[in-house]
């Protein structure tokens, strides 16, 4: 392939990823609670952590995915992006065996379309290839990660 | 032409970078998650202590169906409106637990705090309504309760 296509496909990533995570963040960072809720519907963690788990994940989802668009710590956030993805698909694939009928807690605004099951799993996938690729690719298209490394060596 | 790198030797490469960078990143949102929630008007406590609710004894379809007749409470169906509409307690409104933030908030808005209020979903297994009420109880509502059998159990006792 082509090294620019490779460069586009970096940056499409970069973007749809990144907003994706900017997008789902917002909303449960100003409503920790409903997420505190969903986070304890997994049943996977003591109740106990569910608040401080609800109030650190969305800004961690944040900067990850601003990082991403912006490309600071471009590989790093793709990095724990892609770790979170799989803890995500962990968690739904465990509600889904357990039987649960629960709401995913991955963006809140849209409302009832947001269930756990097999298209939750399989648009979480999808990420997690996107992000694995971003950690892995040979160039990442431009970032402000490019601009420092270049004045640093100059 | 290679696109990813799959040598593993050179992304270990840079491991410590990526260390550094992963701490910071984490630093960085646990800061701004405190600091945040601090001036939140939606502040939550670090730790969750479950609530429990005034009446935590189980409301039976007899004790409901009292309150009922009197009309002196307001019944919350928590269920989605699909199910509220293939079936509901007569006179209960619907306020799916999983709709969306400020449309929820729009109804909840019209319902006095001081009302007493009975949640309901499907059946003791659902969570909706207990999350409905948490969520009232959050919102400062003084009479909130659950009324566990659900929609099924009311159901089961009409027929």
């Amino acid at each position: 392939m082509n090294p620019k296509y490779s460069t586009i496909l970096s940056i499409i990533f970069r973007l749809i990823i990144g907003s994706v995570f900017v997008f789902a963040a917002i909303d449960k960072i100003l409503d920790p609670y409903t997420f505190a809720a969903d986070i304890r519907n997994y049943q996977i963690l003591p109740d106990i952590f569910s608040n401080i788990l609800a109030l650190i994940l969305p800004w961690i989802e944040f900067f990850c995915g601003m990082f991403l668009i912006i490309g600071l710590y471009t590989r790093s956030s793709a990095l724990m992006i892609a770790s979170m993805l799989v803890v995500f698909i962990f968690a739904i694939s465990l509600a889904m065996i357990r039987g649960l009928n629960i709401d995913c807690g991955c963006y809140h605004s849209i409302g009832n379309s947001n269930k756990i099951g097999f298209k939750k799993l399989i648009e979480d996938l999808i990420y997690f290839i996107m992000a694995s690729y971003l950690f892995l690719a040979l160039s990442l298209g431009p970032s402000i990660d490019r601009f420092l490394k270049k004045r640093t060596t100059k | 032409m290679k696109i990813i790198n799959t040598n593993s030797k050179e992304i270990l490469k840079d491991k410590s970078v990526i260390i550094k960078e992963v701490i910071i990143i984490i630093f960085i949102s646990i800061l701004a998650a405190l600091v945040f929630n601090y001036v939140n008007e939606q502040q939550i406590a670090i730790l969750y202590h479950p609530y429990k609710f005034d009446n935590d004894k189980q409301l039976t379809v007899a004790q409901i169906k009292k309150i009922h007749k009197h009309k002196e409470v307001l019944f919350i169906d928590a269920r989605t409106e699909d199910e509220y509409k293939s079936g509901h307690i007569p006179d209960a409104i619907n306020i799916p637990a999983d709709m969306g933030r400020s449309a929820k908030m729009e109804m909840l808005s019209k319902i006095p705090k001081d009302l007493h209020v009975i949640v309901y979903c499907e059946n003791a297994q659902c969570n909706m309504a207990e999350r409905l009420a948490k969520e009232m109880q959050y919102l400062k509502y003084t009479s909130v309760t659950v009324f566990k059998g659900g929609w099924e159990e009311w159901n089961s006792e009409n027929n």
